[in-house]
């Protein structure tokens, strides 16, 4: 998956620019909710989750109004696209995505990205997503028997997130698309500062 | 059996953690631009180390042990409880062995009346001519099992009990 590097520089102020990447992970989200809809399931809310690499993506990229927008996008677009907007599937994915996201924020924005890499922040937030998931699964659906479902469940997340990780790491590295929102957020960030 | 899927888990896990840490960074050293350590943040560390953080493994191992936990709390009870199940025609039932119970099941000649009782399990009577599931007595531990062949009730007892605790089955 390669990024245009030849993004516009006109300088349009930074709202502007981060409405358009705002726009285009959402986009993103859209398309991999979409791929990942076609990867057969063992269970129903078993997903590898590659929805979410936006997601990642954005930690580092946006204020929190945006990240947590595009969070949003990925979550309606995502039920567009399973076509489980309006069933109660739709509200496991909203609690989903909002603890992980929010569990994803507050560690890389907490700890930095230097203490903390894409595969910790996946990890912990393809488990906080599961876990939120289970205990929904638990009130609404199964009851009890709902804790049978949560080992693999959880072990599928581990596994999903280091991966998950470990690209987003590969990623931001390899992208020129990446590393100029970046600086550009970070030298935003800077102004806002002093 | 939670020894061996404990030491498996983990030898999984740290293949896993070591994959991640060796193939990473090997991709990326060669592709790190010199000005891009400044951008990312990476605490100017040699960019060997770029893919794993410092929290990022206690944090990984975290929900390595969470996912254990939940795995021996549901597998570990489950397979320390021993369950009674009566099966009839294609019907399953299944009763705890702990709690004493008088089960009526029918059958293709009537109804057969199973007793669990202080964790043992016997046919209390059965509408068959020979009465070898009545005559079979009890049985208490995962694995044995009655049946009245003629009225196709079969009871079995599930589980695999601990072996350091032998009043697991009889609490």
């Amino acid at each position: 998956m390669k990024m245009n590097p030849t993004l516009p520089a006109v300088d349009q102020g930074k709202r502007t620019e981060t409405r358009d990447a705002v726009a285009l992970l959402g986009a993103f989200c859209l398309f991999l909710s979409t791929i990942e809809y076609l990867i057969p399931k063992p269970l129903p809310f078993m997903r590898m989750g590659i929805a979410n690499l936006p997601l990642m993506l954005a930690l580092d990229l946006f204020p929190a109004g945006p990240f947590f927008l595009l969070a949003a996008i990925k979550t309606v677009g995502q039920g567009l696209v399973t076509g489980s907007l309006f069933s109660y599937v739709f509200l496991f994915s909203l609690a989903g995505t909002f603890s992980s996201a929010l569990l994803m924020f507050a560690l890389r924005r907490g700890l930095g990205p230097g203490r903390i890499g894409f595969v910790g922040v996946g990890t912990i937030g393809a488990l906080g997503s599961n876990v939120v998931q289970v205990l929904l699964a638990r009130i609404f659906i199964f009851g009890e028997s709902a804790k049978y479902v949560a080992p693999p469940f959880l072990a599928a997340g581990v596994v999903t997130g280091i991966a998950l990780g470990v690209f987003c790491e590969a990623f931001t590295l390899r992208s020129v698309w990446y590393k100029t929102r970046l600086a550009e957020h970070s030298s935003a960030m800077g102004n806002e500062a002093s | 059996m939670v020894v061996v899927a404990t030491v498996v888990a983990v030898v999984a896990v740290r293949a896993t953690i070591a994959v991640a840490a060796t193939i990473a960074p090997v991709r990326m050293v060669k592709i790190l631009p010199p000005d891009a350590a400044g951008a990312v943040a990476i605490d100017g560390k040699g960019s060997a180390m770029t893919a794993l953080r410092p929290f990022d493994i206690p944090l990984v191992l975290l929900a390595v042990a969470i996912t254990l936990v939940s795995t021996l709390l549901v597998y570990g009870n489950s397979a320390g409880t021993a369950r009674v199940v009566v099966e009839a025609g294609n019907r399953e039932w299944v009763y705890s062995l702990e709690n004493d119970e008088t089960v009526s099941v029918t059958g293709p000649l009537g109804t057969s009346t199973i007793a669990i009782h202080n964790g043992k399990v016997h046919f209390e009577e059965s509408p068959c001519a020979n009465q070898v599931c009545v005559a079979s007595g009890t049985i208490e531990r995962p694995g044995q099992w009655i049946a009245c062949l003629p009225n196709a009730v079969f009871v079995r007892i599930e589980g695999i009990p601990d072996e350091d605790e032998p009043d697991a089955t009889s609490r």
